[in-house]
């Protein structure tokens, strides 16, 4: 006789009781499928007696192996109950069958057997069997299995589905939570609000202050998402569903989400923003300090900015980035955002081709000996030739490449390409004192800096007094001890150093005294305005009274008039650059290198 | 993996004891599940019929197949007794000794004549009664 049978029962034996006799199948395992496969109908419904007795109530019950893989399917059963010798196809067959669908392959199989010999029981585990129930069926047995095989998938389940330190659902649960809730049968017609909430501070807390802190900040977060909703709720009813349907959930460390059904007004959502801005403001004691869990909000919104779970968090953390990066505490998602997100990810595979393409180049710009009037040396500047957009400057890719990581690699590209011209131009018997070359931020906090030029220095045979590495007054901030002993050891191998920008920013005059540097640039800002603004003017003879004292020389650049630089002459700058003498260019096109 | 080649039930010793006592299930006084010692007495006399008809046509592989169902489905419904000659039966079949294999199906047979069915219970307690079945 064959049987297929899926259905739920609700126990009723023993008047209602279950029997304290017997193992009771705890409260969160008694809604489990199991799913029971045996040609035998008495065993089956013999197996889903005692389970019945126990407290279960969902079965999938089949007496033909052949159905199993539909069943499972169709069912996705907590664990299968499976008999080995059957005359339809054998219990082996269908391990095999279970084995080979990757839907499957995970789900806990028990073999209820009558074979005595090893064999036979080890063969069923090699090919996926998770126990071996041996028959006849022992009721405390059978039991005592489906108990522990269900409590140990639950707690898996929990360990993939949920945040073990806020409770929380995780991001997989949360993404089939917020897919669920964008199907159009749903009686909000898959209307909701999707917000991203990130604490960046969470990460500082990691780091300095360790996993104990982290956890307990997180903890406080997440209940203050929870309390803030809620309380919005109470105070706005009706702006959403239903707190029930609500979710929120833990996304990763610092990442948090919201997700409420029935919420598609930007108004609404708005306010909603600002609250959870609001609880998040307050600080949090940890470890005797004060640190303030401020959020950064991204949010989207069903229908409108997407119509599925993968569109609508890409939109919700797209906002959330613009968020951060322009320091607002929340950002709604838009098309136009999302276009400009294409075109940062379009961007981002050109300029990783950019090298291997051969698109970087380098233009040089003369820079001129005061005095003399000759060009001393040549500053070289990095663009790139863009497949779409042309000729492109350094300050519109550089902080993308440095946010990709190819900040070190440029760098290498720049020092290995302008040591090559150098040693061309050296060759040509062009009498070319110095070639610099900039350094970005972000290239020296990767700190390869040392290793960069040597290679370059190596490879081209230039020697090292002929470049000098522009180093922006910033870096010295940071770390400055660190800095100073990266700059002396730039300095030992014979580069020259120079500081670019001063006077764009805070570096004290103690400071710069200790920095190995041999020329100073002074930032255009500061020489524009000469020879108007009278204050400018004593704060540009100032500096150059201070370089001098310090042995340095000072270059003032962006000089674009010439009474401009009739005054900076008689400031005693000692070399400028910029437009008036010439613009960046191509090397071929450099004026005044005599050979 | 406990192998189970000695249930241990009171039924079963009862058996060994007195060869003309009853062969009573576990499952007699189990309001639900007495239903499937029940069921399984009034199959007896098929499955027993199909096991001789394998023997006779001397297809022990079919034999041995029907013997192991008896050994895990019998003690399952409460008749341990029937675990030890069944498993003879499959033992011999799996051999390829059709002799042997028809003297151990006589014992099961002789077996089987003892099965006592439970009484049909409506609600309450469990009862026994009524003689076992054979063909």
């Amino acid at each position: 006789m064959t049987q297929t049978t899926t259905y739920e029962t609700i126990t009723t034996v023993f008047g209602g009781q279950l029997t304290p006799q017997r193992l009771v199948a705890p409260a969160a395992l008694r809604s489990s499928c199991v799913m029971m496969v045996d040609d035998e109908p008495l065993m089956t419904e013999l197996v889903q007696g005692y389970l019945e007795d126990a407290g279960y109530r969902k079965f999938v019950v089949t007496n033909d192996p052949r159905q199993t893989i539909a069943l499972m399917r169709a069912n996705h059963p907590a664990v299968v109950l499976l008999d080995l010798m059957m005359p339809q196809m054998s219990g082996f067959d269908v391990l095999e069958q279970i084995a080979a669908d990757e839907g499957l392959r995970f789900t806990p199989v028990i073999v209820l057997t009558a074979a005595s010999d090893s064999e036979s029981k080890l063969r069923a585990l090699n090919l996926g069997a998770s126990d071996l129930l041996a028959k006849p069926v022992d009721e405390s047995e059978l039991l005592l299995r489906v108990r522990n095989t269900l409590a140990f998938r639950q707690f898996h389940e929990r360990m993939v589905n949920f945040d073990d330190v806020t409770s929380l659902p995780s991001r997989r649960n949360f993404e089939r939570q917020l897919g669920e809730k964008l199907a159009p049968d749903t009686s909000f017609k898959g209307e909701c609000a999707l917000f991203i909430v990130s604490v960046p501070v969470w990460s500082q807390v990691h780091e300095t202050m360790g996993q104990e802190s982290a956890d307990t900040l997180a903890r406080t977060i997440a209940r203050r998402l929870q309390d803030s909703l809620r309380a919005f709720d109470a105070k706005h009813p009706g702006s959403f569903l239903s707190l029930r349907g609500a979710a929120v959930a833990r996304l990763r460390g610092e990442e948090f989400a919201l997700l409420l059904p029935g919420l598609n007004r930007h108004e609404a959502a708005e306010l909603l923003a600002k609250a959870l801005g609001a609880a998040m403001a307050e600080p949090v004691e940890l470890k005797g300090q004060d640190v303030v869990p401020r959020a950064t909000i991204g949010i989207a919104l069903s229908p409108a900015d997407g119509h599925t779970a993968e569109a609508l968090i890409r939109g919700a953390e797209q906002a959330r980035s613009l968020a951060r990066k322009t320091s607002q505490p929340h950002v709604f998602f838009s098309v136009d955002l999302n276009r400009r997100s294409e075109q940062r990810l379009l961007q981002s595979t050109l300029l990783r081709h950019a090298i291997e393409r051969k698109q970087l180049l380098l233009h040089y710009q003369p820079i001129v000996d005061m005095g003399s009037g000759l060009v001393s040396g040549v500053e070289a500047l990095l663009r790139w030739q863009h497949p779409n957009a042309g000729l492109v400057g350094s300050e519109q890719f550089q902080p993308l490449a440095e946010e990709l990581g190819l900040g070190s690699v440029f760098g290498q590209w720049v020092a290995q390409q302008a040591c090559a011209d150098a040693v061309r131009w050296v060759k040509q018997g062009v009498d070319l004192k110095r070639v610099a070359i900039n350094i970005t931020a972000g290239q020296w906090r990767e700190g390869r800096v040392l290793e960069t030029l040597r290679g370059a220095l190596r490879e081209s045979g230039l020697p090292p007094s002929y470049l000098a590495v522009q180093l922006n007054e910033g870096m010295l901030h940071e770390d400055f001890a660190g800095a100073l002993k990266r700059m002396r050891e730039i300095s030992e191998m014979g580069v020259v150093i120079v500081i670019d920008d001063f006077g764009s920013g805070q570096t004290s005059l103690g400071a710069i005294k200790k920095v190995p540097a041999l020329e100073l640039k002074v930032d255009a800002a500061l020489v524009q305005p000469v020879p108007s603004d009278a204050a400018d003017l004593a704060v540009a003879r100032a500096v150059v009274t201070l370089a001098h004292s310090l042995g340095m020389t000072v270059v003032a650049k962006g000089v674009a008039q010439a009474e401009q630089l009739l005054a900076l002459s008689g400031l005693e700058f000692d070399k400028f650059q910029g437009p008036l003498y010439q613009e960046p260019v191509p090397a071929d096109k450099l004026q005044g290198l005599g050979g | 993996m406990e192998d189970r080649d000695m249930p241990s039930d009171d039924s079963r010793q009862t058996a060994l004891i007195d060869e003309a006592a009853p062969i009573r299930s576990r499952l007699a006084s189990h309001p639900r599940l007495h239903k499937l010692a029940i069921k399984f007495v009034e199959q007896w006399p098929d499955k027993l019929a199909e096991m001789r008809s394998a023997h006779a046509v001397a297809d022990l592989a079919a034999l041995a197949r029907l013997a192991h169902g008896v050994k895990g489905l019998g003690g399952s419904v409460g008749f341990d007794a029937l675990f030890e000659p069944a498993k003879a039966v499959e033992a011999a079949a799996k051999a390829g000794d059709a002799a042997q294999a028809g003297r151990c199906l006589d014992q099961l047979t002789a077996l089987g004549r003892r099965l006592q069915a439970p009484v049909p219970m409506t609600t309450g307690a469990a009862a026994d009664a009524t003689i076992g079945a054979d063909r």
